[in-house]
């Protein structure tokens, strides 16, 4: 969003003011609303349970144009409308891991999530919703990777915390290239185990 | 026996081998998992697809003479049952696990690359994304305030009579294709109808003899040009469409079917 912060009572304040002009049926008021959130939804919420980009974009948009569209169905409850479109945004992140044929613990997990609010859900100030959003994702992965093999937790953080080529992480580990690439793909089997069963 | 008297039984004997209790839930996916492997059609209750799939491939990779209890339904019940966190030491990769490791490799070298991920395994393909979830949450990934406002514009779109918006750089917008490919559709079918009372229905006949199939208009109620593999974004499908749309309506109009009127005219 342009401008300064708004202060939580204040920002809420104007976002109850634009809601209730959209439900009016002036819809381009809830513009500043989805530019100010847009982004933490996507960098906090959906690309991190969805891991890729360009389906990342496809959800946003899909999340914007369905709030824009339900906006009448929104009730408000003292709480930014972050978190309904947050709700939004985990049931279309869901509906891509089904339509992807992605295993169902997967979907289930989300599924379990999607049901629940996150933590401190009544924030209305951006940058701290999307520092909380950070906060949860990297505590889920970290959490997951303390349950693990350290030997398998080390071969995730070099490869894809710390983006080494393959090479340099058999290095770092100590085995050959086959080896490594057998260490890594049982170390995200591990992940995933751990991390559903969370 | 009632099943009260069949799980005490089973108790003890879990109890007998050193092995923790089974609970309700563990037994019924034990019997599930159980009437699977003995070829049962109906199973009540679900099953674990992950669990399933791993075991329907470590069978067929065992070949035709797989025996239920060789070595590759083992590997598979111990993947499916046994902490997958040995504390010491590696077993041995067999091909199975070194073909999966090597497309896992494969497709996480190109997602760091930022390069479109290839064909890849329906079974590493979930793995693919958890190393995806895992990257992107470790990197701040911001979204660019250009492709936001983009993505908003977008968003309404499809709400409001606004005008068209000009195709982003890189990948254009699935609504704005679809419309285009409908455009472009449109034009054909109208050049083709005005050409057809300009040169009399002898002659439209004629041209439409020298165009290739795969080159003649569609309907826009048929936007498939063929099947879609199933791992193709909603995107790459509109991608697909529109390119297919836009390469006959250019060969149409700039060389199928120009090429056929010259002849005639020197005939």
């Amino acid at each position: 969003m342009s401008g300064p912060v708004p202060d939580d009572a204040a920002g809420l304040a104007e976002e109850r003011t634009l809601i209730e002009q959209a439900q009016a049926g002036d819809h381009d008021v809830l513009k500043p609303i989805l530019k100010r959130y847009g982004p933490v939804l996507f960098s906090g919420v959906i690309l991190p349970r969805l891991g890729n980009e360009a389906d990342a974009e496809d959800v946003l948009r899909d999340t914007m144009m369905a709030a824009i569209d339900r906006i009448n169905t929104f009730r408000w409850k003292g709480r930014s409308i972050y978190y309904w479109m947050r709700q939004i945004a985990m049931n279309k992140i869901i509906d891509v891991h089904r339509k992807r044929q992605r295993g169902a613990r997967l979907v289930t997990a989300l599924a379990a999530e999607a049901a629940v609010d996150p933590p401190h859900a009544d924030q209305a100030d951006e940058a701290l919703i999307a520092a909380e959003e950070r906060k949860i994702n990297r505590g889920r992965i970290a959490r997951t990777l303390e349950a693990m093999n350290p030997r398998y937790a080390e071969a995730i953080r070099l490869r894809l915390v710390e983006e080494l080529p393959r090479r340099d992480c058999a290095a770092r580990m100590g085995v050959t290239l086959g080896t490594f690439d057998v260490l890594f793909f049982r170390s995200v089997k591990s992940f995933r185990k751990k991390f559903l069963e969370e | 026996m009632s099943e009260d008297r069949k799980d005490d039984k089973l108790q003890q004997e879990l109890e007998r081998l050193g092995e923790p209790a089974a609970d309700a839930e563990e037994i019924a996916a034990a019997e599930r998992l159980a009437a699977r492997l003995e070829g049962a059609l109906h199973v009540v209750g679900p099953v674990d697809d992950d669990d399933v799939s791993t075991l329907a491939m470590a069978l067929r990779s065992g070949g035709r003479d797989t025996d239920p209890g060789d070595a590759a339904t083992d590997r598979a019940l111990a993947e499916i049952f046994a902490d997958s966190d040995p504390s010491e030491g590696e077993p041995p990769a067999d091909d199975l696990e070194q073909r999966r490791a090597d497309a896992l490799a494969a497709g996480v070298d190109r997602m760091i690359a930022g390069v479109q991920p290839a064909d890849t395994p329906a079974d590493v393909q979930e793995l693919l994304c958890l190393a995806a979830m895992i990257r992107v949450s470790a990197h701040a990934m911001p979204m660019s305030p250009g492709r936001l406002e983009t993505l908003v514009d977008q968003a309404y779109g499809t709400k409001a009579p606004a005008a068209a918006e000009p195709p982003a750089q890189g990948r254009t917008f699935t609504l704005g294709r679809l419309a285009l490919a409908a455009a472009l559709s449109a034009v054909v079918v109208g050049g083709a109808l005005v050409m057809g009372g300009y040169l009399g229905p002898k002659r439209m006949v004629s041209t439409e003899q020298h165009l290739p199939t795969h080159l003649t208009s569609r309907s826009t109620r048929d936007i498939l040009p063929g099947a879609f593999p199933r791992t193709q974004t909603a995107a790459e499908r509109i991608d697909l469409i529109y390119h297919d749309r836009l390469r006959s309506f250019r060969e149409v109009h700039l060389g199928g079917q120009r090429q056929p009127r010259r002849a005639r005219r020197k005939r």
